[in-house]
């Protein structure tokens, strides 16, 4: 008897042990799987930034080139293209700057829109169950954003600090993104940055030629945004006529107090910051940069 | 048949034996033990860099300019004290997101600390222990020429900035400036 209390306090004693090694190990693993992820990313990010520098300083022999490279992709990786994400460019975001300025109907609908449209499904939003939250959010950034300017502070979207904790909780979510997004998977959500930005100099007007995904779907519908996308792929950029033959074939109608052709822009003004995810597979980690090209 | 006791010469002999063995194994128990202490403080310390090169990374990645632009963003104090303007991105609190004002500096109890600085708030971060001096050293273009020099020029950002702490390790960090290591032409 006294054998078996000795010998199962012996093996209590090594499985603790080992419990608290093994506890010890794993955790260094994590935090050295988790740096190199960052580095990994961290260096994606930097190497497309200075491959976009290099893109923007190249002549228009270079342009030709890459018209051929993309219509080759196309046909290969139509459906990953279709809504990629690495590049995002300012012009193809959409601008709020407006609403902190006057009352802008159009905007403010796009705005909504475009919240519901990528955010409705989060846990956040649906865990909040609440009617007409994104209107409710919305008045709450613009309150925030006029704060801003009238104490002559910087209107940047993460500096925005709104009055109900709850609705700055979400909005904080919304501005995180989910740690992964993959939207060909249908995987997470991309941050509010990635959608909307804040700019005093330019109009609220979407480039065509680089409007998102999640964008062209708020302006019109989800068929009509893989449309203009695919048509983009395929010829290097999206012309009016086709545009309208898009528009005519799903039968767009606009309504009285939201048209989306309001916002659309055909000509392209050369971007001068360029804002890139360096995404690491492995570990999913995520680094945004935005570098002045 | 009569059982025989054991002798005094086997129970000695087996005692011996066994303190040989245990002998053996306690310094090898020892031993493993005291590399254990080695290497876990070793990977203590490997840890702590990794997360000083992480951490100050992104920091001088998303150096930009105040929204006074006639400040620099980045200066050496008197005290060698690094300040320096960057993007802190998002952060719970909103008066610490975006573009904020961070210090770099060795305090009396040997830690190198990053603070944050947002109109009357502070916020301090212990990025590595155990430092006694740093020293930082900046890359700058100096007609067609890049040298090391231990101040800032006035109106531009250097390209690299280099820490060295207790003239022990060195970390070098890339900064997104005017005057770029690599120069892209463009084609005629």
């Amino acid at each position: 008897m006294n054998i078996l209390v000795t010998i199962s306090t012996i093996l209590l004693i090594l499985a603790l042990s080992t419990q608290s090694i093994l506890s010890k190990r794993i955790d260094v693993e994590k935090i050295q799987i988790s740096h190199s992820g960052n580095m990994q990313a961290q260096r994606k990010a930097y190497n497309l930034c200075e491959k976009n520098l290099y893109k923007s300083k190249k002549g228009k022999k270079a342009e030709s080139s890459k018209k051929n490279n993309t219509t080759i992709d196309s046909k290969t990786k139509k459906t990953i293209h279709v809504k990629d994400k690495v590049e995002i460019h300012g012009c193809s975001q959409l601008n709020i700057y407006p609403l902190f300025l006057e009352e802008n109907k159009n905007t403010y609908e796009l705005l909504a829109r475009l919240i519901k449209h990528v955010y409705k499904d989060t846990s956040t939003f649906k865990n909040a169950n609440e009617k007409n939250l994104e209107y409710k959010l919305i008045d709450q950034i613009i309150l925030a954003g006029k704060n801003l300017i009238k104490n002559k502070q910087d209107v940047e979207l993460p500096k925005l600090k709104l009055q109900n904790e709850k609705y700055q909780q979400l909005y904080y979510r919304m501005l995180k993104g989910t740690k992964f997004y993959d939207p060909n998977k249908n995987i997470g959500v991309p941050s509010l940055l990635d959608v909307i930005t804040i700019n005093s100099s330019t109009s609220n007007r979407i480039c065509i030629q680089h409007a998102s995904y999640n964008i062209l779907s708020s302006l019109f519908n989800k068929k009509i945004a893989e449309k203009i996308i695919k048509n983009r792929l395929e010829n290097n950029k999206i012309t009016k006529e086709d545009f309208n033959k898009i528009l005519e074939q799903e039968n767009i109608v606009t309504q009285r107090d939201f048209n989306p052709l309001e916002f659309i822009s055909f000509t392209h003004k050369r971007d001068s910051y360029v804002t890139v995810l360096g995404i690491d597979e492995k570990t999913q980690i995520t680094i945004r940069k935005t570098k002045k090209i | 048949m009569k059982k025989r006791a054991i002798t005094l010469i086997e129970l000695f002999v087996a005692l011996g034996l066994a303190s040989i063995i245990l002998s053996i194994l306690f310094s090898y128990f020892v031993q493993t033990t005291r590399i254990d202490i080695k290497i876990s403080s070793a990977k203590k310390e490997v840890l702590e860099r990794q997360y000083l090169q992480t951490k100050l990374k992104q920091v001088f990645a998303s150096i930009s300019y105040p929204a006074d632009s006639k400040k620099n963003a980045m200066f050496l104090s008197s005290k060698n004290y690094l300040y320096f303007f960057f993007d802190n991105q998002i952060d719970p609190d909103p008066d610490f997101s975006g573009k904020v004002m961070g210090k770099l500096a060795v305090n009396k109890e040997k830690k190198l600390i990053l603070s944050i600085y947002s109109k009357n708030k502070k916020r301090k971060e212990t990025i590595l222990n155990n430092v006694n001096q740093a020293k930082y050293d900046f890359l700058v273009k100096d007609s067609n020429k890049y040298l090391w020099k231990a101040s800032i020029p006035d109106e531009d950002l250097p390209c690299i900035v280099k820490i060295s702490l207790n003239n022990d390790f060195t970390f070098a960090f890339f900064i997104d400036s005017e005057q770029t290591v690599v120069t892209y032409l463009a084609s005629k």
